[in-house]
């Protein structure tokens, strides 16, 4: 289990969230444990609907859940006074999937960054937001800064807006950064950049991240550990390494194998599948059991429960592939 | 194999009261019967603006300035030339294209029948329920899809019926836009299989858009490489990945997130935008690794062989690997 000298910065326990409209239920988590350790990227992977985006919500404080609990750095989040939470807050931050979304086109790149000190360092002279500005752009590739500060967000590519907006993100020397999706209305190319930004950052500012991603590749590229979930269920835990390489989970392995490879042809298709759309309704048994291809009937009706593969290697499957 | 579209030195500039953009400077492509071709290029490279110009489609503040589209049928006719009437029965039935982002166009409170049914009605094709099974099948939705409104399907299966419409009145070259953009890997790789499948069942010409060369590799017979409006870099698919020499087409391939991608990835600053604005010379020079002062001199190309086109004045470095 976990070296017990490294401390767990964040900790879910049985965390479930439902949303309800009319009689439809969706359980957008449905129990979920996990912990993120302090210093740590951890990637959450999994398709759209399958959580994702509430688990990171829910991490940050914005939004709530129905059972379970939710611990930073040992406290309950629930628990935290008006002050905590707004020193919680301070140290917390959010990176989104659409950059040309969480810029303001009307403000410029200097106004943007420097929203989060005008919050909560008014006090600070002007030229000294300005400074530290300056050096947030450069650090995020924004270089020669003062060729940008004073620039519109409508002037900058996709990538170096979704810079900009981990320029902001980092202005306050956060302790803890959600990136949900960060690269995914980028270019294929950008996307390797701001990857390879997010992790040369984070040798430079201490942090712990949550990485949600659909894409496992890129998840495995930035993180050390990840979580693989299925229609709000951790179906998979372990090292990226070890997920990618050997995955227990089948559902794990169709992600894998979805992974586009240079070069690989996909001529002479005869069949061609899809997946219709799911929700998790409340199920009994596993959430993958409708389309997994090695499906039995246990599957269906009983709940597979995350068990240990060895090596940290966790898997929710009657039939794992290891 | 013979050509099928032929396109000729054609021209498309944006001109608003601020800024003129020359989106294609005189780009030349010979599409072939029955391939599929990928259209690669970062946003803004002008690779929507091409399919536009195909259907003659581009509208205020477009403008094609120069260069003629031929489409070799029974007899050749330049697109560019077909007056409003002519066009009505020249699109869809000849040349289709899946728009950009279109799936979540699909208009919610229309059945996917009646979408079909209105698709053929401004086509003035005969209402046929025959045509949208045979579609739907080859799409891998089932027939009871045909009565479900866009807000039920997932996005795969919305991009398909989307697929479907354009594919409604038999068309002999299909333009698809970044079909699979927006979709998580896992459902853009059923995508990309059904758009190969197309290929074959339909003896289709299919010009496939996007900003992800690896998803090019996986499908297209050949690649055309976009920058700034010009093909830089086109040939066999084969022959541009395993041989890529435009230095432009090297940065692509190697920002390639892939499963094996460990910390090998350069960390590139962003590219810069301030093009070279001149008419003549290599748009990437502001950005290249091996530029010298005779790259802004003139438009050069060099043919390497039959298929391998590049436009680079040092190629020979490339080649050598300086
Ligand atoms: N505010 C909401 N109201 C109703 N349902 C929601 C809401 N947010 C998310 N959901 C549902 O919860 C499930 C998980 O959604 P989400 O967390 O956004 O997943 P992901 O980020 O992995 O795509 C989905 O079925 C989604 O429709
Ligand atoms: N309607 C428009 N008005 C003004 N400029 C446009 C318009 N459409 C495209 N452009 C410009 O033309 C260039 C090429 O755009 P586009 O063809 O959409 O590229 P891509 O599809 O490769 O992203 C870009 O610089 C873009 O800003
Ligand atoms: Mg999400
Ligand atoms: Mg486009």
């Amino acid at each position: 289990m976990f070296n017990s000298n490294e401390s767990e910065f964040l900790k879910f326990s049985n965390v479930t969230k439902i949303f309800k409209s009319g009689h439809l239920k969706t359980y957008a988590l449905d129990s979920v444990s996990f912990s993120l350790m302090e210093n740590e990227i951890l990637s959450v992977v999994g398709e759209s609907g399958s959580g994702k985006s509430t688990l990171g919500l829910i991490a940050i404080a914005m939004e709530t859940y129905n059972s379970g609990n939710v611990y930073f750095e040992g406290r309950e989040i629930k628990k935290l006074k008006r002050k905590e939470l707004r020193k919680f807050r301070e140290k917390s931050q959010m990176i989104f999937q659409d950059p040309y979304e969480s810029l303001n086109p009307f403000n410029s790149i200097y106004t943007s960054v420097s929203t989060p000190l005008y919050g909560f360092h008014s006090k600070m002279p002007y030229d000294e937001k300005r400074k530290s500005v300056i050096k947030i752009l450069n650090d995020v590739g924004l270089m020669p800064a003062t060729e940008y500060i004073d620039e519109f967000p409508t002037k900058l590519s996709g990538g170096q807006r979704q810079r900009a907006s981990i320029a902001r993100s980092f202005i306050l020397n956060p302790k803890f950064i959600v990136a949900d999706e960060p690269t995914s209305m980028l270019d294929a190319s950008s996307v390797a950049e701001i990857l390879t930004l997010l992790k040369k950052m984070k040798e430079q500012y201490k942090y712990s991240m949550l990485y949600i991603s659909h894409d496992i590749a890129s998840a495995h590229y930035i993180s050390d550990r990840m979580v693989v979930m299925n229609l709000g269920r951790i179906i998979e835990s372990g090292s990226s390494d070890e997920i990618v390489n050997h995955p227990a989970h089948p559902y794990t392995k169709k992600l894998i194998d979805s992974v586009p490879k240079l070069g690989e042809k996909l001529d002479n298709i005869e069949n061609v599948n899809f997946i219709p759309k799911y929700i998790n309704g409340g199920m009994k048994g596993c959430t993958y059991s409708n389309i997994c291809p090695i499906a039995r009937d246990k599957c269906k009706t009983e709940r597979p429960e995350l068990f240990d593969l060895g090596n940290n290697h966790y898997v929710a499957c009657f039939y794992p592939l290891i | 194999m013979s050509d099928i579209l032929s396109i000729k030195n054609l021209s498309v500039v944006y001109k608003t009261s601020n800024r003129e953009t020359s989106a294609l400077k005189s780009i030349n492509i010979n599409f072939r019967s029955h391939e599929i071709a990928a259209i690669v290029g970062e946003s803004g490279s002008g690779k929507s603006t091409m399919g536009l110009a195909i259907m003659k489609l581009i509208s205020d503040p477009g403008k094609i300035t120069s260069g003629e589209v031929i489409y070799h049928g029974d007899q050749d006719i330049d697109i560019m030339g077909l007056d409003a009437g002519e066009l009505r029965r020249f699109r869809w039935k000849t040349i289709s294209m899946v728009f950009q982002a279109s799936m979540n166009s699909l208009n919610p409170v229309t059945r996917v029948r009646d979408q079909f049914m209105d698709t053929f009605a401004a086509h003035s094709m005969k209402q046929d329920d025959k045509m949208i099974d045979f579609l739907l099948e080859h799409s891998g939705l089932s027939n009871n899809v045909k009565n479900m409104y866009p807000n039920q399907l997932s996005g795969g299966m919305k991009q398909r019926v989307n697929i479907a419409l354009a594919l409604a009145c038999n068309p002999k070259i299909l333009i698809a836009d970044e079909p699979t953009t927006a979709l998580d890997v896992v459902v853009q790789r059923e995508i990309l299989e059904y758009l190969a499948s197309l290929k074959n069942k339909l003896n289709l010409t299919i010009i496939f858009i996007t900003h992800d060369i690896s998803l090019a590799s996986m499908v297209a017979d050949r690649m055309f490489i976009f920058y700034d409006g010009r093909v830089i870099e086109s040939g066999d698919t084969e022959e541009i990945i395993n041989n890529p020499l435009h230095p432009y087409t090297k940065k692509l391939l190697s920002l390639i997130i892939s499963l094996k991608s460990v910390n090998n990835l350069k960390f590139y600053m962003p590219d810069k935008k301030n093009y070279n604005k001149s008419n003549s010379g290599c748009s990437y020079y502001n950005n290249c690794p091996i530029r010298s002062s005779a790259c802004l001199k003139y438009d050069y190309h060099e043919i390497i062989n039959n298929n391998h086109m590049v436009k680079c004045i040092n190629v020979d470095k490339v080649i050598n690997n300086v």
